[in-house]
């Protein structure tokens, strides 16, 4: 049997591993996405307040900080007893559909469109966002502003762009002021235009140029996991939780995340830090669900806002009812991103949104808690037990990218089966054959960083390698 | 945060880091220090890291200062910078050069840049600085309100003219 290692997978967060096996007829028979990182936050956070979980979770990472704070607030809630203020979740949400804006235009911008544009034969030393402002200049201004919209935004509530310190366990610290919502208003029409270019470049593209892609990319039927609103409605930070399959059918509903142990299940292989999660009543590895922008929109009834709803009929026709696609989580981000925007211009019509009322205070009035939000990658969850000071005892975070491990591992072995087949006795390996397994795990734009709560550095090599152990080919990255 | 679109400014620092890191989170606290001169020629970012929306920024900038801990130094340095030709950065964190790089890429400008480096020796998880770091925040500060003073700046196009 040989073996086929990309490491690491570039262009995503944090650093991986893939092996790909090849039998003796060069064929692939699987392939397997390690992740090398180890951190331990659900450790070194026990004796710490459960005041101080926002803060330390949000530093996992660099990226969705937003996420953390916004569950682990969640969580101090649940503890605290309390109900936070109207305009306290509205601020809440106001920086979750920004986080969400932001990281998926940094994903679609910055880490796949330049495969998209330049091809994925390209030359790898232009196969980046620098190429892309080659190619497309005005696109790559208007990506890295999209961005920079949500990062201000997130600025503007919390007084820093990453591990901001603003929602707290009953609330958040500060309201928003009037100069800051007509900064937003003021932005918003830009941004749209942005996400309308990038919706229709896209959906372009994919009756084109990546129309193989949607069919070998992660196509598979799984079930499919989100937080919806009592009417079904797209969700990404309360509601309840909803589980759908690939015909659309509902399979379960109305899950509360408190009790997230009777139908979510952890396994945990050799090879690999980060956790497998699955379905428990199909058990594991059948149990095997997606999360993220395709579930959400999969799970959702409607998103309820006018564009974006449109954009939804338009996914569901083009996939035949259900997006089984992993190519398609790109096309979901950019629906998405039309989602918060309009959102966020909803939000900005509230007078509410100026309130001062922002806070609730209470003590320890509970010893266990479990808050959840829907991060950019997908739902997470945060669970803490304390003592009678609020000191924690113990701590299980499930993220996003941890829940996809399954969908990725068969993502990685469809696309290697696909491209990569035995050539006699050559050892080379195209450059355009590994990109486009990495670029399989990038369709669920995947935070290592995050999933194994772990930051460092990995060294680059890749690894030919033959039944007998012996080296064939090295390739190695920055 | 000041919110500054399309405005052009004489001198924008970027102080970078990590502030929980020990001595890595200089350059954050040198920018916060900058920002509260609040002087009108002068605007100050204390970010966590470089980010590629940085560029907008730094292309409405004459002169660029950035400043960051290094491990290496025994004392306050500034170096003058170009943007470097690798043309790569990882999706969202980015060097002086590379961002440079971006900056003449994405708005054909390229500002006159510095970079401060200031000495570090511990960054172990903490929220304050060691005694070496601490004493070269006074210097760097006094450096930085010294090119700031300067009347005179100049800004040259990707064409390497000047304006």
């Amino acid at each position: 049997m040989k073996t086929v290692v990309i490491d690491p997978v570039t262009r995503i967060e944090g650093h991986a591993k893939i092996s790909i096996f090849l039998d003796e007829a060069g064929e692939v028979s699987d392939a397997r996405f390690h992740v090398v990182e180890y951190r331990g936050f659900e450790k070194f956070c026990e004796g710490r307040p459960f005041t101080d979980m926002a803060g330390i979770t949000a530093r996992i990472c660099g990226i969705c900080p937003v996420s953390h704070l916004l569950a682990s607030s969640k969580t101090g809630d649940k503890i605290l007893a309390v109900k936070i203020p109207p305009a306290a979740e509205k601020l809440r949400r106001l920086m979750n559909l920004a986080q969400i804006t932001q990281s998926h235009a940094l994903s679609f911008f910055h880490l796949s469109s330049p495969d998209f544009l330049l091809g994925w034969d390209s030359d790898p030393a232009k196969r980046n966002v620098f190429g892309l402002i080659e190619a497309n200049p005005d696109l790559a201004r208007a990506g890295i502003r999209l961005r920079q919209f949500g990062q201000n935004i997130i600025e503007l509530l919390g007084a820093r762009k990453i591990h901001s310190a603003w929602t707290v366990p009953g609330g958040v610290r500060s309201p928003l002021s009037e100069e800051s919502r007509q900064w937003i208003c003021d932005r918003l029409p830009e941004s749209l235009a942005t996400i309308n270019l990038a919706l229709g470049l896209f959906k372009g593209m994919i009756d084109g140029q990546l129309k193989d892609e949607v069919n070998i990319f992660g196509e598979f039927p799984s079930l499919f996991m989100g937080l919806v609103g009592k009417d079904g409605e797209w969700e990404h930070y309360g509601g309840h939780l909803r589980f759908t399959d690939s015909q659309g059918n509902i399979v379960a509903e109305n899950l509360s995340e408190d009790d997230y142990q009777d139908f979510l299940g952890e396994a945990v292989e050799k090879w690999s830090y980060l956790k497998f999660p699955y379905y428990k009543p199909l058990g594991y590895p059948d149990g095997i669900y997606r999360v993220g922008p395709l579930a959400r929109l999969n799970v959702c009834s409607y998103i309820g806002t006018e564009a974006a709803d449109r954009e939804l009929n338009e996914f569901r026709d083009r996939s035949g009812g259900v997006a089984t696609s992993s190519f398609l989580y790109h096309y979901a981000r950019l629906i998405e991103i039309l989602a918060c925007l309009e959102k966020i211009q909803t939000l900005m019509d509230d007078p509410d949104i100026l309130s001062n009322r922002i806070r609730a205070h209470g003590g320890v009035n509970q010893l266990e808690a479990i808050g959840v939000s829907e991060a950019p990658r997908g739902t997470l969850f945060h669970h803490y037990k304390v003592d009678e000071n609020g000191l924690i005892e113990k701590v299980n975070l499930i993220i996003a990218t941890g829940q996809n491990n399954l969908a990725m591992n068969k993502t990685v072995a469809q696309i290697a089966k696909q491209y990569i087949h035995g050539n006699g006795n050559s050892n080379e390996i195209p450059e355009g054959l590994l990109n486009r397994v990495e670029a399989g795990i990038r369709c669920f734009d995947p935070c290592l960083s995050c999933s194994t709560h772990a930051a460092g550095q990995m060294p680059l090599h890749v690894e030919l390698i033959a039944s007998d152990g012996t080296i064939l080919n090295q390739i190695y990255r920055d | 945060m000041n919110i500054t679109d399309n405005k052009t400014i004489s001198y924008l620092i970027i102080g970078y880091g990590n502030t929980i890191r020990g001595d890595d989170g200089v350059g954050y606290q040198i920018a916060e220090a900058v920002a509260e001169w609040n002087l009108n020629h002068v605007r100050s970012l204390a970010v966590h890291q470089l980010t590629p929306d940085l560029a907008e920024a730094i292309a409405q900038a004459n002169i660029v200062i950035f400043v960051d801990a290094v491990a290496t130094l025994s004392e306050v340095k500034i170096e003058q910078l170009e943007p470097n030709d690798a043309e790569s950065f990882t999706g969202h964190y980015a060097d002086p050069r590379s961002l440079l790089a971006l900056t003449r890429a994405l708005y054909k400008a390229i500002p006159t840049a510095y970079r401060i480096l200031i000495p570090a020796v511990d960054f172990s998880f903490s929220e304050t600085l060691s005694p070496v770091t601490q004493k070269s925040v006074d210097l760097a500060l006094v450096k930085i309100k010294r090119l700031v003073s300067q009347q005179s700046s100049r800004r040259s196009t990707a064409q390497g003219k000047v304006l």
